[in-house]
């Protein structure tokens, strides 16, 4: 029987799915000592970890390299890919938003307005459910600089805590939807490893249901 | 500025040798299976209308399609699927045929895809609808040959899984969503979205009504054995929805009679294309692979988009997808053919055509070589992995050197051409 193969993002990610994992009864002893090693094995419970980027974990999943991934659904959002999304984890919690100088005003003359971001896809998909005409342009990185420098009239982000907006002067003009760290399948292994990915999948849904009650 | 004329579009690919020769050896196999079960043979144009593939409830979206025009300004695509264009060409040229109608292809498919995602752009299909027939009896047809036809390519470890779009439509049947709500309610049961799509569910329960809230809850998970259907029968009272799980039982019961059963599971979650599909639809996976190798349905409504209404059914195997599972599988190396070489004297011309002509109906690989030097065509043969090199010297007499151990005799063309014949 092959292994099942599990991309983690790495990071901030990482150690959650790894307390997970090890709740579950998964030997994450590799993991948690990687050093340079690529794939990481619970020999006993056949399965393997890699951790990518998280824009990698998708494409590992998307064909069937990995099999299983946990990711934050920023990420699904952002990339129009097909595989199973079967958990929702419950952490990684944060939202989008669309974000902007407290000047700014959603309905000021017929002036296209400008939005930065790191996820043009999100945005614009946003943006084209309101029938907003707007023009994005696509940043790597500190978003918040945009409207400040003024490059953009607003910005669509991913927001946290609102710290970082706050400290530039930034202020949330609206909610998109929450976001929270998603197990994926892949399609074709959801059905040729039946057995054993429903198993895992039962045990980590009974993880989440649970680690959610006792933290309200 | 930027010259291509080196290289390849993103997404296009050379098939060179080996690979071509395995490719079209699938294409092959698989034509000889449909013409042989009956199966009429039809070639459709690489270039079509747009407006063949456009239509309110058909599911290739324009950004995928590779557009441009003609010299009237009308706009072309090149095909993004085999199914329309037969749709239509039955609708037309077959309108007046004896149905059930029988019809087989092979042909490429263009998609645009995104970049650097490691997908390709021209795909190669090779499928069969039977036009005309509602019967269950069709859906097992297509269902059977289609196991058939990934048994008789060598692929190995695989598995179809059916589902039936008429389930889905059943337990929404007395719903009322608006057509966003409907859409998110369906992306959320075909991507297996459990969590979700209990919180969804639980959100809208006062409008949902009891009836079939624990059946669409439960829609995800519906996928395995045959014991699905019977965890299917007990969550649902809707009528639509239980006829079609009878179809589902009807169709495995079929290919469970040839002993074809072990190949079929069940996933009623699969909703995928529920506009185009009206009845079963299916999926086939290999264990080497992570996309689908096959996929096909009933869709009962698409030919009468081209004003002929026509039940049909039918499925296309993806050939690139089966050339990797079998490269995967590690079986695509067959004993290769042996091969020889000819080397002459320009004098000697006029029966050499005919001496490679009963050397190549022995089975066996003939080439004639272009060198005028014997070391040099050796040479040549050599790097080519020919087993052999022939000579021929004056009168019918020739001269065999094995290449790798440049062991040599001399026989008679007539004598070379009978020890070949005793193998």
């Amino acid at each position: 029987m092959k292994a099942i193969r599990i991309a983690l993002t790495k990071g901030r990610l990482e150690k959650y799915a790894i307390s997970m994992f090890e709740g579950i009864g998964i030997d994450c002893t590799e993991l948690k000592n990687k050093g340079r090693k690529l794939i990481l094995k619970d020999e006993k419970n056949n399965i393997e970890f890699v951790l990518v980027k998280s824009t990698d974990v998708l494409t590992y999943v998307e064909h069937g390299a990995a099999d299983i991934g946990i990711v934050g659904k920023d990420t699904l959002m952002e990339q129009n890919k097909e595989f199973y999304e079967v958990v929702d984890l419950k952490v990684g919690k944060c939202m989008f938003a669309v974000a902007a100088l407290p000047s700014f005003k959603s309905y000021d003359g017929y002036n296209r307005k400008k939005i930065a971001t790191k996820y043009p896809a999100v945005a614009k998909e946003y943006f084209k459910k309101n029938n907003e005409d707007v023009e994005i342009i696509k940043l790597d990185g500190s978003v918040e600089l945009a409207p400040i420098l003024g490059l953009s009239d607003a910005i669509v982000d991913l927001v946290e805590t609102g710290d970082t907006l706050k400290e530039n002067g930034l202020i949330i003009i609206e909610k998109i939807c929450d976001i929270s760290a998603r197990m994926i399948v892949n399609r074709a292994s959801m059905k040729m490893k039946k057995e054993n990915i429903s198993i895992l999948i039962q045990k980590v849904q009974k993880y989440v249901d649970e680690n959610e009650v006792t933290s309200l | 500025m930027n010259n291509w004329k080196r290289h390849i579009p993103e997404g296009s690919r050379d098939i060179l040798f080996e690979d071509c020769n395995n490719k079209i050896k699938i294409i092959d196999l698989l034509r000889k299976l449909n013409i042989d079960a009956g199966y009429l043979e039809v070639l459709s144009p690489t270039l079509e209308f747009y407006d063949v593939f456009q239509g309110d409830d058909v599911s290739i979206e324009q950004e995928k399609m590779y557009k441009l025009f003609d010299n009237a300004g009308r706009i072309l695509v090149l095909r993004p699927d085999m199914t329309m264009p037969i749709a239509r060409i039955t609708a037309t040229k077959l309108r007046d045929s004896t149905f059930p109608l029988r019809i087989c292809y092979s042909g490429n498919i263009f998609r645009i895809n995104e970049n650097w995602n490691g997908k390709v752009s021209e795909m190669t299909q090779s499928g069969i609808e039977i036009i005309g027939s509602e019967s269950p009896k069709a859906d097992a047809e297509v269902i059977i040959t289609a196991i058939q036809a990934l048994i008789a390519i060598g692929v190995q470890k695989f598995e179809l899984e059916i589902g039936q779009a008429e389930f889905f439509k059943g337990l929404i049947e007395d719903i009322e969503l608006t057509e966003v709500e409907m859409e998110k309610l369906r992306g959320l049961v075909e991507s297996k979205n459990f969590g979700t799509l209990r919180e969804f569910i639980q959100e809208k329960e006062e409008r949902l009504g009891i009836k079939n809230v624990e059946a669409l809850k439960k829609l995800p998970e519906l996928f395995g054995g045959i014991e699905i259907l019977a965890k299917a029968r007990m969550l649902t009272q809707n009528e639509r929805a239980l006829s079609a799980i009878n179809t589902i039982e009807k169709i495995y019961q079929r290919i469970e009679s040839v002993g074809l059963g072990e190949y079929i599971s069940i996933d009623l979650g699969m909703v995928q294309h529920i506009d185009y599909y009206t009845g079963i639809t299916f999926r086939g996976y290999s264990s080497e692979v992570g996309t689908t190798i096959i996929s096909g349905g009933r869709y009962d409504n698409l030919i009468s988009k081209f004003g002929a209404s026509m039940p049909a059914v039918g499925f296309a195997i993806d050939v690139d997808n089966i050339l990797s599972v079998l490269e995967k599988q590690g079986n695509s190396n067959e004993k290769e053919n042996e091969k020889v070489i000819i080397h002459y004297e320009d004098s000697l011309v006029g029966s050499v055509y005919q001496f490679a002509t009963s050397i190549r109906a022995k089975g066996i690989t003939c080439e004639l070589s272009l060198f005028e030097e014997k070391e040099k065509a050796l040479i040549y043969a050599e790097q080519k992995k020919i087993n052999k090199m022939i000579c021929i010297l004056e009168d019918e007499k020739i001269e065999i050197i094995d290449i790798k151990n440049k062991n040599s005799f001399k026989t008679s063309t007539e004598e070379f051409i009978r020890s070949l014949g005793e193998l």
